[in-house]
């Protein structure tokens, strides 16, 4: 700073130092063990700016708020603004945020989203390997194969109450078997996943014998007719017109998935995680969050930069949501070539 | 007279409560074209399923009686309900191709039995069905189109190439000509005249002339009952049965 010619005696060291995050001396010890040549070299280093600074810069802190602020001081804005002037201090996209690890709550500036969308995204694949399959499965079956007879009728009429059971009930269920019965990790995806698997299963059921349903007979008697089984008759003609309705069910099913908090609540996604999860299948084992805990985490924490960090994990968690809405849409059209 | 190639004995065939088909007994010859005739809903349609147990997919339906297909009981436990749909053909009332394009409409059965080695040969199978149901010169520059954006007449048409693709034994055929005008008729009938000599083709239809024109053995069914049964030419000249005498000459029906 002096170096730049700028004024510090209003300011001591300390406070000057404060102006950037408490992520920067861990960083800058780590690069000196690693580099110990630098010692006594002039290295550039790119730094995140404290959670007040940045919130200064953005409008939310003001001089005046900064009298009565114990985490500021207005000597600290104004040399912000001097650093600005000076072109040291500027404002850019912080793509660590969506790449890096949750931070305590002394550094609101340096929390990230990365292991919560790792863990989001690998429950999902969890989710989809696990529940289109058993899920179309189960559906054809009950649809094309099974006698219609008391026994049917009972799994039917609980498929659709499982669909209105609430999700915490599904996230007590993984916790006393997949945890406490079967030994799995707490907060991992692999946990998460299963619980959100057993949770989106009725949705593609529903869904998927509903589409089943919509193809016309007349087309399964078309196919027996020319001495297909039914096997055939369903794999060759019934289902490829059906899947454009299973697509939507699924992607429904994951979508919704993906916005469940109150289960993975339960089976410990919502533990503060400085890791990011290993490359699966290990992975699935690792501690991980999810972007809706995270979110419902950030908005209980108390400093306000958290909301800002809130703010825009809701903002993730949408444009993954709208993403997979749009991806359901080109599926369906892709697939919808009706003749 | 020819050989007996279906022999059905005491069919009675239930939907849930409703009975539909009372007590019939039939024997329906080789190489001959046999006509159901009868007012709607009297049952030739389900007398029709009957012979390929197509009725097994109407989970209301419930067949009691024999019915024998070169002498094996078709509802025994042994036979496998697929095989049979193999050797006895059936064109649906309703049009229904398959959602796909003409060629794979014709060349599905062929498919699914194994009955091309190579693109050449199913491309042959399907060329013939084509022209054996009149279709060809109207479809030959569009087979991959969509079957299901032909006309009604060319749909049904269709389904006759798709039946007779898979070269069954017996054709079951009901209503075939329904949504045909007389020129593609005259060609479906040619085709059945031509089918006679290597297959036994069953007919349902409403006309009388149809019936005349291209069967050699007539059943007159009414309200479930198989009224009368005989060579087609006493049916129409000579009906030993009030009801079929009416029918015929158009007092009802
Ligand atoms: N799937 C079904 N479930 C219940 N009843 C049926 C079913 N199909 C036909 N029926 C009944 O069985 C009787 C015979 O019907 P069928 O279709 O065999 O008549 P049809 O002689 O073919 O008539 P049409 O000339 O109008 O085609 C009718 O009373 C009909 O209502
Ligand atoms: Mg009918």
């Amino acid at each position: 700073m002096i170096a730049l010619g700028l004024d510090t005696d209003a300011i001591d060291r300390e406070a000057a130092a404060a102006l950037v995050s408490r992520q920067a001396p861990a960083t800058l010890r780590n690069y000196v063990r690693a580099n110990p040549d630098a010692i006594g070299t002039i290295q550039p280093f790119e730094f995140l700016a404290g959670g007040r600074i940045d919130a200064y810069l953005k409008g939310d802190v003001t001089l005046q708020s900064a009298e009565r602020d114990r985490n500021v001081s207005p000597a600290q804005l104004r040399l912000a603004d001097a650093l600005r002037e000076a072109g040291t201090l500027k404002q850019r996209f912080n793509f660590g945020f969506l790449t890096d690890p949750d931070a305590s709550d002394q550094r609101p500036e340096a929390a990230g989203l990365g292991v919560a969308i790792l863990g989001s995204l690998y429950m999902m694949a969890i989710v989809l390997v696990l529940a289109l399959p058993i899920g179309v499965a189960a559906s054809v079956y009950l649809e094309e194969f099974a006698p219609k007879n008391r026994l049917t009728d009972i799994v039917e009429v609980n498929i659709s109450n499982l669909a209105a059971v609430p999700s915490i009930v599904f996230g007590i269920l993984g916790l006393a078997i997949f945890i406490n019965f079967m030994g799995l990790p707490q907060s991992a995806p692999i946990v998460g996943g299963l619980v959100l698997t057993l949770m989106t299963l009725p949705t593609i059921i529903i869904s998927t014998r509903a589409s089943l349903k919509s193809v016309p007979p007349s087309i399964r008697d078309a196919a027996l007719g020319v001495g297909a089984s039914r096997m055939q008759a369903v794999f060759h003609h019934v289902l490829p017109l059906a899947a454009p309705g299973i697509l939507t069910g699924t992607i429904i099913g994951l979508a919704q998935a993906l916005g469940e908090t109150a289960p993975l609540l339960l089976i410990g996604m919502v533990a503060f995680v400085r890791d990011h999860p290993g490359a699966p299948p290990e992975g699935f084992f690792d501690p991980a969050t999810a972007l809706p805990v995270q979110i419902f985490n950030w908005t209980q924490r108390s400093d306000p930069a958290f909301v800002e960090r809130a703010s825009g994990a809701i903002i993730v968690l949408l444009v993954f949501l709208l993403a997979m809405n749009a991806l359901a849409i080109v599926l369906r059209r892709r697939f919808e070539r009706r003749w | 007279m020819q050989p007996t190639k279906i022999a059905a004995r005491d069919v009675n065939v239930w939907y849930g409560d409703a009975h539909a088909i009372k007590d019939v007994s039939v024997d329906i010859a080789d190489n001959t074209v046999t006509a159901f005739i009868g007012p709607s809903g009297c049952g030739k349609s389900t007398f029709l399923r009957c012979l390929n147990r197509m009725n097994d997919t109407i989970a209301s339906a419930r067949v009691t009686g024999d019915i024998l297909i070169d002498d094996e009981d078709i509802y025994d436990r042994k036979v496998d309900p697929v095989q049979l749909r193999a050797k006895v053909g059936m064109v649906f009332q309703k049009p229904n191709p398959f959602p796909k394009s003409i060629y794979d409409n014709v060349a599905y059965g062929p498919r699914i039995h194994g009955l091309a080695n190579g693109k050449a040969a199913l491309d042959e199978i399907v060329e013939s069905a084509l022209r054996r149901a009149a279709l060809w010169d109207e479809v030959k520059d569009r087979l991959t189109a969509a079957g299901t954006g032909l006309s009604g007449g060319q749909q049904q048409r269709l389904c006759i190439a798709r039946a007779v693709a898979t070269s069954p034994e017996i054709l079951l055929m009901d209503e075939p000509c329904s949504a045909l005008d007389p020129i593609a008729t005259d060609q479906v009938e040619n085709l059945i005249h031509d089918l006679r000599r290597n297959y036994s083709v069953v007919i349902v239809t409403h006309s009388m002339q149809q019936a005349s024109r291209v069967s050699q053995k007539t059943a007159y069914f009414h309200l479930g009952n198989m009224v009368e049964y005989g060579d087609t030419t006493d049916i129409f000249t000579r009906p030993r049965d009030q009801r079929t005498e009416n029918y015929i000459t158009g007092r009802i029906g």
